[in-house]
């Protein structure tokens, strides 16, 4: 389970002091953020460079412009959102035209009822081990348009809500939820071969 | 109601997520007992969202960690002096609403008052009736494309344009364009930069009468990846 958010009050404490010049206080928040953040620019960029990077550009960004943020924002909503138009510039970087095409897919005329659905292992990594459930993860994620990665790891990785989703992303409450159901759909889709497979195996 | 499979899977994020309603949660119910098929996909999708929400999966590897405290270590410096010169900026910000303020790092604290008085007079002088207001520098030839893919907007997308009708899009999406001379000065502040992602501005200038056109006086333009932030 990921850690609970952090009181807010406790994280503006850190920040003022963080602006104030104590970097100590500025690393506390790296401490408490970095992994959150890690997670989601990989779900987002695709790749641990662009992640790292992303991770490293971030927190550069909030540090230089602290003093512009404003205590009655969440620190974390903040951090994601820079986090967010971080990833998003270096994939237009590095793959420039290709996010038009990648971005929204052509299949909304489908319906969603997936053809073949077999009841999967509660824990696949009990069968299929630790390293091979995370590879399937991140190439099953890796597979997905951008919008879609931006809204599962909103919602899924960082935990916050469908509102600060919305907030975040400049989308309706509604059109998140659509989203992210599309999102997750196709995400079991591209899991649904190995971990089908094991499925309908073991019955 | 009978409810049909493809109704259930619409709700089936809602479920997950403890956000479908009453009623639709008991519509929702009755078509899983009678319905293999959504039960599985339903209990595939709770198999995804907790892979998702394990924090060993796509964990930051420890190296990582380590580097990322080098670079930042590396980084600090200076960011932490430009932001003690510009903390004086916020008091001396008499026009706008929702104004960033933004200097370049290299500015020394004289530099950067310089820079303030100068501002600060000139704020004096056009503050009857200027309006200030911040968002993408954009063409207004390419709203539509920015408004379905904002991602690709960049900095050559902006220079190539051939009508080149600037104006600036605001965090609500509204379009304010700017007159020919605005036009002149934006295209000249960006063909200026040395910072390709700096296409987010800060610009102040007039309106006059019902015209939605604004008469360009200051423009400044600034990293969207911070200044685009809403909070």
């Amino acid at each position: 389970m990921p850690e609970p958010v952090p009181a807010v009050d406790e994280d503006l404490m850190l920040v003022r002091q963080a602006c104030a010049g104590n970097r100590e206080a500025f690393y506390t928040l790296v401490s408490r953020y970095e992994r959150r953040l890690y997670r989601s620019a990989l779900a987002i960029t695709g790749n641990a460079a662009d992640a790292e990077e992303t991770v490293q550009e971030t927190f550069l960004r909030a540090f230089e412009h602290l003093s512009q943020f404003r205590a009655e924002a969440k620190f974390q909503t903040w951090l994601t959102q820079i986090l967010l138009n971080t990833a998003r510039m270096k994939l237009r970087k590095n793959h420039g035209g290709l996010w038009e095409s990648l971005d929204e897919p052509r299949q909304t005329e489908e319906g969603l009822m997936p053809r073949d659905v077999a009841e999967w292992r509660e824990n696949p990594e009990q069968q299929l081990g630790r390293a091979e459930t995370e590879r399937l993860l991140h190439h099953a994620l890796r597979g997905l348009p951008p919008g879609y990665r931006e809204v599962i790891a909103m919602r899924d990785m960082q935990m916050l809500s469908t509102q600060q989703t919305a907030e975040l992303l400049g989308m309706s409450v509604a059109n998140v939820k659509t989203r992210l159901l599309r999102a997750r759909l196709q995400l079991r889709e591209r899991l649904a071969g190995p971990l089908g497979r094991w499925g309908s195996e073991r019955g | 109601m009978v409810t049909s499979c493809e109704q259930s899977v619409a709700w089936m994020s809602e479920h997950l997520d403890g956000e479908l309603n009453a009623v639709h949660c008991a519509q929702f119910r009755d078509h899983l007992e009678s319905c293999p098929r959504c039960r599985a996909l339903l209990q595939n999708l709770k198999v995804t969202t907790a892979l998702l929400g394990k924090e060993e999966y796509l964990a930051l590897p420890p190296e990582a960690s380590v580097r990322l405290r080098s670079a930042l270590e590396a980084g600090l410096d200076e960011p932490l002096l430009a932001g003690d010169n510009l903390r004086p900026a916020v008091t001396v910000e008499p026009v706008s609403t929702g104004h960033r303020s933004w200097m370049p790092h290299w500015a020394g604290a004289w530099a950067a008052a310089i820079v303030l008085v100068l501002l600060a007079v000139g704020v004096v002088r056009w503050r009857a009736g200027a309006v200030t207001t911040s968002g993408w520098l954009i063409d207004r030839h390419c709203l539509s494309a920015f408004a379905s893919h904002p991602a690709d907007h960049t900095r050559d997308c902006l220079m190539r344009c051939a009508k080149l009708t600037y104006g600036v899009v605001d965090s609500k999406g509204h379009f304010t364009p700017f007159d020919a001379q605005g036009t002149k000065r934006a295209l000249a502040a960006v063909e200026a930069s040395s910072k390709p992602d700096h296409i987010w501005v800060t610009v102040t200038g007039k309106k006059s009468g019902s015209s939605p056109v604004l008469e360009v006086q200051q423009i400044e333009l600034t990293d969207p990846t911070v200044a685009a932030s809403r909070y």
